[in-house]
């Protein structure tokens, strides 16, 4: 994985030289790429790569030029099929290097944008041509890897993360109507940023720009297939578990440790499991986040995965204090607000990995979407039947079921909150409705002219107005798929959680069950292979069982998560309050309203915070110190 | 025993001091309580006032949409089961 940032512009263009702009840009992202930081210019292009090493060291470095000097690639990520097609591109292409960036800039250079589908892989790109003068933009299918781009003074700027645009000189400011839709929805919408004219290039697409067009384009989308896989079940999860393999061994560092990422759950453990396999004789290491408080700790299946596969186990202990210490510095990596602390868990254990010359680790994030890991696909599934049959006695008692074993969600009344939406099954939404209604009670912290006009239907038009038109052909429990993998997959999980603390101490991370080949398999099966009953992950269950110890394969699946409200209670999280939350910070910004933040402190200091006050305060607090780096774009605009 | 004017005062003393950083008049007694206003947390603090009025827990087909509707839902149900 590397960094990447660059200008092109048509018209005046400022020559490459030790005082461009450029370098200040690769200094801002050196954290994605500590072995090497160049640049290059070509035409009307100056592209910046800083390198982090993972595949042919010597000869791939960026940004790289064509034999010809008409193309210029920077690329920051990894294609793990890159051998396959090299001996396709043999033929055509005289290939200098050994590594993967040379075959993607011979791939793109060959069959242009139709070289993205046939990448498997996680990466963002920019290439171009200096003939025809155009840019091709492009990230791979889950938005694992970053990319911003915005256009100034008739140049484009792109970047892996914003901190590198403004570093460019621009300045790129906060955008409240994204910032209340990365609050409320627990992410942005697909090509959205929370930075004003700033867009993302969204997962599966590309934006191909030249001096007088630009053209947005998908070459992939999360789509099921229309027939099915008719196989049973333990077929289904006989060729899960050898797709699941493979991409395992795709993903294998040629430099370096072997490494995972060890929650203690299912996933990370079935990852580990096939790890183990494909290397039964290497050091394996393994890296597990434990909480203090017990509620929230996996310790215990942690250590049986370790044990059973034999690997380096190193954990580290965060609780309260720990995530408030590094939760700014979460912020200013993830650069949109946090609804949730845990990348603040992750940037800390990302520090520990770093420092264990660790550079690769697995990870098991995207199963629980891919194949309906979250009760909240079982909560769909039992709401939908309820709203077809309003007077069944049984709904209420399976809701119970699904919720007992969540924290301090014993009681039947909570079932009140699920009950919302019950007469709205044809709402597209219908899934999200309990989760986006509720968390749509953070907007009340706005100043009353930012809140006024605002309700839970005008913020979810924007995701109604984005849906495929396939997706009212789904389930309940498909759509609630396609939607988490959507918003809080792709914003609150892979940049948030994953991709930006741990390139914070470039670390990269992979992602087996995000394998274009697992993926592509998920979208065929029948939901009873996903969800089956009450069944979570049904099929993957069959298919990694017997690869896992018993206690994992068993165990009631404990949503991951960190410290939340409670944080705030820490001598670090109250300087966190006083710093973010005076009134004259909160004044400054303009966006909240210092008499409604002042009762919500004032809550957490009497009594029990709920779970969506935490998530309004962890808002407040993150959206400040984003508007205290990069100011607030007019909201009235 | 208090009567329904000072239930609902007590209720929304309740819900605008300790649950949602509403003004006063933003509270309506009879908007949807547990749609618009209340979080999961609300719910259950609604659900422990009922109980301290009434005298007794709540069963479990009580715990529904219907007697946290709204303010004056709350009331009703009270006023009905004391």
């Amino acid at each position: 994985m590397c960094g990447i940032v660059g200008v092109t512009a048509w018209a005046s263009v400022h020559p490459l030289s030790p005082t461009h702009p450029i370098h200040a840009g690769l200094a801002a992202i050196r954290h994605r790429g500590p072995d090497a930081a160049l640049a290059d210019q070509l035409g009307g292009a100056v592209f910046g790569t800083a390198r982090l090493a993972m595949v042919d060291k010597p000869t791939s470095s960026q940004p790289m030029r064509d034999p010809s000097d008409r193309y210029l690639l920077s690329f920051n990520g990894e294609i793990y099929n890159f051998r396959e097609l090299r001996e396709e591109l043999a033929p055509r292409y005289a290939f200098r290097t050994t590594g993967d960036t040379e075959v993607l800039l011979a791939a793109l250079i060959t069959w242009g944008s139709g070289a993205l589908p046939r990448l498997k892989g996680q990466f963002a790109l920019a290439l171009w041509d200096a003939r025809e003068n155009e840019l091709l933009l492009a990230r791979d299918r889950f938005g694992i890897v970053p990319l911003h781009w915005t256009t100034d003074s008739g140049a484009v700027h792109f970047a892996s993360e914003v901190k590198a645009l403004k570093a460019l000189g621009l300045h790129p400011e906060l955008s409240l109507p994204d910032v209340i839709d990365a609050g409320v929805l627990w992410g942005t919408h697909p090509g959205r940023s929370v930075f004003d004219g700033v867009e993302q290039v969204p997962p599966g697409g590309f934006v191909r720009i030249s001096d007088v067009t630009v053209e947005r384009g998908r070459y992939w989308a999360f789509r099921y297939a229309e027939d099915r896989d008719s196989g049973s079940i333990d077929q289904h999860a006989e060729k899960l578990r050898a797709l699941l393999a493979c991409a395992v061994e795709r993903r294998l560092p040629v430099y370096g440790d072997l490494a995972v990422l060890l929650s203690g759950g299912l996933d990370s453990s079935a990852v580990l499991a096939l790890l183990r396999q494909a290397q039964p004789s290497s050091r394996i290491a393994s890296y597990s986040i434990q909480f203090t408080q017990a509620a929230l700790n996996e310790e215990s299946f942690q250590a049986v995965a370790a044990a059973a596969f034999d690997t380096d186990h190193l954990s580290i202990l965060c609780g309260d204090l720990s995530v408030a210490r590094t939760l700014i510095e979460a912020v200013e990596h993830a650069e949109q607000p946090l609804s949730r602390t845990a990348p603040a868990s992750s940037i800390a254990l990302a520090a520990t990995i770093e420092a264990q010359g660790t550079r690769a680790v697995l990870s098991g994030e995207g199963a629980d979407e891919l194949f309906c890991g979250y009760d909240l696909f079982k909560v769909a599934a039992i709401r939908d039947a309820w709203s077809r049959n309003p007077d069944g006695d049984e709904y209420a008692q399976l809701l119970s079921q699904v919720m007992a074993h969540q924290k301090g969600m014993g009681r039947a009344v909570e079932r009140a909150f699920y009950e919302q939406g019950i007469d709205r099954r044809s709402d597209p939404l219908f899934s999200h409705l309990n989760r986006w209604g509720a968390s749509f009670r953070i907007t009340q912290y706005l100043l009353p002219d930012l809140r006024r006009g605002l309700s839970t239907d005008s913020v979810l038009a924007g995701v109604r107005d984005r849906l495929p038109y396939e997706y009212a052909g789904w389930s309940a429990v498909e759509q609630a798929q396609y939607l988490e993998v959507t918003y809080f997959l792709a914003s609150a999980l892979l940049a948030g959680q994953c991709d930006r603390p741990y390139m914070a101490h470039s670390i990269e991370a992979r992602y087996p069950f995000l394998d274009e080949d697992v993926a592509d398999f998920a979208l065929t099966l029948p939901e009873a292979s996903k969800l089956n009953g009450l069944q979570e992950k049904a099929v993957l269950k069959r298919a990694v069982g017997h690869d896992v110890p018993a206690a994992i394969r068993d165990r009631v699946k404990q949503p991951y998560t960190a410290p939340e409200g409670d944080v705030f209670r820490t001598q670090p999280g109250r300087e966190l309050l006083d710093r973010y939350t005076s009134r004259e910070t909160l004044e400054a910004a303009g966006l909240f309203d210092p008499k409604r933040v002042a009762w919500l402190r004032n809550k957490l200091d009497s009594g029990a915070t709920s779970f969506h006050d935490d998530l309004a305060l962890l808002w407040i607090v993150s959206t400040q110190a984003l508007a205290d780096s990069y100011g607030v774009a007019d909201p009235k605009e | 025993m208090k009567d329904r004017t000072a239930l609902i005062q007590e209720l929304r003393d309740l819900i605008l001091d300790r649950l949602v950083p509403l003004d006063d008049d933003e509270l309506i007694n009879d908007a949807p309580l547990v749609d618009e206003v209340l979080d999961s947390l609300g719910i259950a603090e609604v659900a422990v006032f009922i109980e301290d009025e009434i005298g007794r827990p709540l069963d479990p087909d009580e715990e529904v949409r219907a007697t946290f509707a709204s303010v004056d839902a709350v009331v009703d149900f009270i006023l009905a089961n004391r």
